[in-house]
């Protein structure tokens, strides 16, 4: 049984999830997948976006990644999503 | 020499979540709607309405913003919910045209699902997947959801009442759609 | 409504706690499950990490994948966890694409799963299988369908009971209301004799065409109905319509109740040289399996009965469900002269389904 992340799987979820968040002008950025750490680190892009509030609530929009991630990478991993509106 | 067996019970998860029953004919029910607010909602929603009432022999009993303290970005109040859910029969809500509002009127949809008043929410081209995938989430990917072109804000008053005119017939269709 | 809650059910459940226990022996093993709730009463095979890859090499896609979500408990079923049970219960590791299956089909909301976990009326999900697969894991449709002797019947059966006391956290006075259990509820999985019947195989009837297939109908007991000497339909579905018209069933009241008619091969032989199609079996016992509405009436105060059967007078002839299409036709069984009913619990619909991994 491997445990290397499927790097082609971790960017489609991400594609896919960010696609979403187009619409607002937001995006997702792929920090890093680190298959020796088991870490998969994200970025909120709000630099195009006119209205904050309209972007998906962080909590709301963390689930949807991992649940997308889940989804579609196999094997267990640690999800570090940096959201700019989270203090 | 032991043995290492799994258990066989598994996490637990939460409540999956159905459409209510839809109603067989809409004559003589009740509609209510849910506007949050945002630019062109309350036209548009309050034309679907009217044109479902006089369609239909329903009526439009009640229009309602989120309440005190709410908006787009946030569910409606308890006692908003509560007017809803007691003096409706079905429900129309949105606009659901970015993000965080698309997030929190299927969030109101599906609680008014829930409680047994089936709810169309009104979204635009840009954000019906996101729509859809939120109520993936709450395990009802068959939330009824009635597709306007985007945007809506900005977009002149004769306009907006044409669109809400063409979506009734498809409004009826997503309210009789049994559980 | 007080804090408002966005939370996703989709997705992966976490993989399923290990843990050891000291003596391998299986005597230990029960009273190490039994010590937790677990366990149906009967010895069980211990469910190791081997055991259950096995069984999860005979499925398709991420063993932790999310296939449902079982009430009372709201337990999350996964493939990983159906292996677990299937281990259990002594399965081949060939039947697992009937048990994700069967979960799948467990958690569609018309079969109400939380109401036929819940209520105080024996039910039990009759597992029927049908096609290719029941052919390829050697289920019995024929003689002793019902048991005992078949491995794959016996086992899927157990199964799927193992998934609803232990996911679905079914448990007899806990979760499972159950006043009296009943018999098939350790076991109740049979395979559609089609080889034997002189109509298409019953999920072509409902509209499926898959080359396996799977069908959940949550009733009682089969009860049966002997016929030795009739050689026309009508005197032999007469036999099996008061077989239906009784007002001890679960479903007496409740219109949407369905009636599985499982005609052993004779009786089916004897009506289809008659002519009869399967649709003229429901009719003809929609027909016949009444009584008048006034009794039913004086029988029950709460009623579940469509908007029509009210107009009915009370001695004017009621059917026992509220469509013909609600009788459910097929073959079970081997050689004699008998078939078998099984009423539904009454608020429940059956389902079938595509086998798939």
């Amino acid at each position: 049984m491997s445990n290397a992340m499927d790097e082609q799987a971790v960017v489609s979820a991400v594609d896919e999830t960010a696609e979403l968040l187009r619409g607002d002008g937001a995006d997702l950025v792929l920090v890093r997948a680190d298959a020796d750490l088991g870490c998969i680190e994200l970025r909120l892009d709000l630099t195009d976006v006119e209205c904050l509030d309209c972007v998906v609530p962080p909590d709301l929009l963390e689930q949807m990644v991992m649940a997308e991630l889940q989804r579609k990478v196999s094997g267990a991993f640690e999800l570090v999503l940096d959201d700019p509106r989270r203090v | 020499m032991g043995v290492t067996v799994y258990a066989p019970d598994g996490e637990v998860g939460p409540e999956p979540a159905t459409l209510a029953a839809g109603p067989n004919v809409l004559t003589g029910l009740r509609i209510g709607v849910l506007d949050n607010g945002k630019p062109n909602a309350g036209l548009l929603l309050k034309r679907v309405g009217e044109q479902l009432a006089a369609r239909t022999g329903a009526s439009l009993v009640l229009v309602t913003e989120k309440g005190p303290g709410a908006n787009a970005a946030t569910p409606c109040t308890q006692d908003v919910f509560e007017h809803l859910r007691t003096e409706c029969d079905v429900v129309l809500t949105g606009s659901a045209d970015c993000g965080s509002c698309t997030s929190w009127s299927v969030h109101d949809a599906i609680q008014l699902e829930r409680s047994g008043t089936p709810t169309v929410v009104a979204t635009t081209t840009r954000f019906v997947e996101l729509a859809r995938r939120v109520a993936a989430g709450f395990g009802v990917p068959e939330a009824r959801v009635v597709v306007f072109p985007h945007p809506l804000g900005g977009t002149d008053d004769d306009t907006i009442i044409a669109w809400a005119d063409g979506a009734v017939d498809e409004v009826v269709a997503l309210l009789s759609r049994p559980a | 409504m007080s804090t408002p809650e966005l939370q996703i059910a989709e997705g992966r459940a976490g993989a399923p706690e290990v843990f050891e226990i000291a003596d391998a022996s299986p005597e230990a093993l029960v009273e190490a499950y039994a010590s937790r709730g677990w366990g149906d009463g009967l010895p069980l095979v211990a469910p190791t990490p081997e055991r259950v890859e096995a069984m999860l090499a005979h499925t398709d896609g991420d063993p932790d994948e999310i296939l449902g979500v079982l009430p009372p408990r709201f337990g999350k079923a996964t493939r990983r966890l159906v292996a677990v049970n299937a281990v259990l219960a002594g399965c081949a590791p060939d039947v697992m694409p009937v048990l994700v299956s069967a979960v799948r089909g467990l958690a569609r909301p018309e079969l109400n799963l939380r109401g036929v976990n819940a209520t105080t009326h024996p039910v039990a999900p009759l597992l029927v299988v049908h096609g290719a697969i029941a052919e390829e894991c050697g289920f019995n449709g024929g003689i002793g369908a019902f048991g005992p002797g078949n491995r794959a019947n016996a086992t899927v059966g157990r199964a799927v009971r193992l998934i609803l006391l232990h996911i679905a956290g079914a448990r007899p006075g806990d979760g499972d209301a159950s006043q009296d259990g009943q018999p098939s509820k350790y076991s109740y999985c049979v395979a559609e004799n089609l080889a034997a019947s002189p109509w298409e195989a019953y999920p072509r009837a409902r509209g499926l065409d898959a080359p396996s297939a799977i069908t959940l109908h949550c009733g009682e007991n089969p009860h049966n109905v002997h016929d030795m000497e009739s050689s026309q339909p009508g005197p032999i579905l007469d036999k099996v319509a008061t077989a239906m018209a009784s007002f001890g069933q679960n479903n007496a009241p409740i219109a949407q109740g369905e009636y599985f008619v499982l005609l052993g091969p004779e009786h089916a032989a004897t009506i289809a040289a008659a002519g009869w199609a399967r649709r003229d079996v429901s009719l003809y016992l929609y027909e016949r399996a009444r009584f008048p509405a006034g009794e039913f009436r004086a029988a029950f105060k709460s009623r579940a009965w469509m908007p029509w059967m009210e107009g009915v007078a009370d001695d004017r002839l009621l059917p026992m469900t509220g469509h013909p299409d609600n009788i459910r036709v097929m073959v079970v069984g081997g050689a004699g002269k008998h078939s078998m009913i099984v009423p539904s619990w009454g608020m429940t619909t059956s389902v079938t389904l595509a086998v798939e991994p």
